[in-house]
């Protein structure tokens, strides 16, 4: 009869645990053997720990060429999903921002709600590569409408108005002809204006 | 609130102010603005409606595939002023390079290219909003009537508006010209008097009329069409409704044909206005 191999099958206790235990007594001479010195500097966890992202180093025909991995990651399309999370959760805040701003239009106050306003508008452009065209347009219809414009250069109704058509817009009542037709009725300037004047016949 | 009391009556709103409305320099904004709210119904006609789409909405759109086409924005900018610089789109060219003076969106072509579109859809729209009521369409031009589809993917609705907006003669205007044949004699006949001899883009649209007295069907095509545009504006307006213009070409032919217009001023006129008396003198 040929004797069977049995191998333990007890989860979590390594086969060659008992070959490694009968090495102890050769533990010291093992650690007095030196480790070969590593090539690769580990730049990794130091970036991890300040919370940015690793150059790397590009060695070729004996001239370096620095990759910034940043510049590479920032050009990657974010997912329409992630897109559109930013661009709900910043039109959610808008809202509150624009009444803050209404209240203030007339001291020093409003102007950072303007600038955080203008900075919430800037978060959802950093994603619009994956947003639909309705909400890129939009987005884009928004940012005109305060293009130049100073706080104090507000009207109280026209802030009421962009709070209006973000509010309706995100809840899904206001298409884009909607946003624009409200902004027309109310003499909101989205439109860049000219230097010059075409009945001269000068220019 | 103003009550009707108040308000000047109704205006028909002639081409060039929604273009100078949207695209304008913001004192002549300011100033249309005022004229606006004075107005108890704005009017205005497919005719006009037509040539809004083509000076203001096909520029748009045709600027928009150059801007696809050059690198930069710039680039595309430099090149549709160098070579399709009109009266009427060098406004809008001039709007667009304001537009270019923020570094991040004359750096970006794509984020250009999202403005182009704002435009094209908000100047699409303007027109809309702004014109309560349209008279009549004697001049049967169906080019007013083009739309941007919505639902089709936004470049194909593009291409489809170009193509439509061009000009295939389908409209009576041979018979808008030929009822108004009398008008149209007496317009020759006073046009050569003084001042309105002296009109320089009333004369251009005259001498077209006079060659042409005879046999009014010549008119019906593309070029003629556009060159008679104001004339072609002042037959169809209802006497009841004010021109609200820039263009002071219609002077004449309001005058002669007994039309009440409103020339608004001239940039230059409306900064020597706000200029300070100290340097006025």
């Amino acid at each position: 009869m040929v004797p069977q191999m049995q191998s333990p099958v007890t989860t979590g206790v390594d086969p060659l645990q008992d070959f490694a235990d009968s090495m102890t007594a050769f533990k010291p001479y093992l650690a007095s053997l030196k480790q070969p010195s590593q090539e690769k500097e580990d730049r990794y966890s130091e970036f991890l720990y300040k919370g940015l992202t690793p150059q790397i180093l590009e060695k070729g025909n004996g001239a370096s060429q620095v990759i910034d991995v940043t510049a590479s990651r920032y050009a990657e399309k974010p997912s329409r999903q992630y897109a559109e999370l930013v661009f709900q959760r910043n039109m959610k805040e808008i809202p509150s921002l624009l009444e803050q701003l209404k209240a203030n239009l007339q001291n020093p106050e409003g102007a950072k709600f303007m600038q955080w306003f203008r900075e919430k508008l800037h978060r959802v452009w950093e994603v619009a590569d994956a947003l639909p065209k309705e909400k890129v347009l939009f987005l884009s219809v928004l940012e005109e409408a305060v293009r130049a414009k100073k706080w104090r250069d507000l009207a109280a109704g026209q802030v009421q108005v962009l709070e209006q058509v973000i509010k309706q817009t995100e809840n899904g009542t206001l298409n884009l002809a909607g946003v624009l037709s409200t902004l027309h009725h109310n003499f909101i300037d989205i439109y860049p204006s000219a230097s010059i004047d075409e009945t001269d016949e000068n220019e | 609130m103003k009550t009707n009391n108040q308000l000047d009556g109704d205006y028909f709103l002639e081409t060039s102010v929604p273009r100078q409305m949207l695209f304008g320099h913001s004192l002549i904004k300011e100033e249309i603005r005022k004229y606006l709210r004075r107005c108890a119904q704005k009017w205005s006609s497919f005719y006009v409606l037509m040539e809004y789409k083509r000076s203001v909405v096909k520029t748009l759109i045709d600027f928009y595939f150059v801007a696809k086409e050059e690198k930069t924005p710039s680039d595309a900018l430099h090149y549709f002023q160098e070579g399709f610089k009109t009266r009427q789109n060098k406004i809008i060219l001039s709007a667009i390079a304001t537009l270019l003076e923020d570094s991040e969106i004359a750096n970006d072509k794509i984020k250009f290219l999202v403005k182009l579109e704002t435009l094209i859809f908000g100047s699409f729209q303007y027109f809309h909003d702004l014109i309560d009521k349209y008279i009549e369409n004697r001049t049967g031009c169906p080019l007013g009537k083009i739309s941007i589809e919505d639902g089709t993917p936004r470049e194909e609705a593009y291409r489809k508006f170009s193509e439509e907006i061009d000009c295939v003669r389908r409209c009576s205007l041979d018979g808008l010209l030929k009822d108004r044949k009398g008008q149209l004699k007496l317009l020759i006949r006073e046009g050569e008097k003084d001042p309105h001899d002296k009109n320089k883009g009333f004369q251009e649209a005259l001498l077209l009329i006079k060659s042409a007295i005879g046999t009014l069907d010549v008119l019906k095509t593309k070029t003629n069409c556009m060159k008679i545009g104001d004339i072609i504006i002042a037959l169809e307006v209802p006497k009841r409704l004010q021109i609200l213009t820039f263009d002071r070409g219609f002077e004449s032919s309001c005058q002669i044909l007994g039309k009440r217009l409103i020339v608004l001023p001239s940039l230059a006129t409306l900064k020597k206005s706000r200029a300070p008396a100290s340097q006025l003198s």
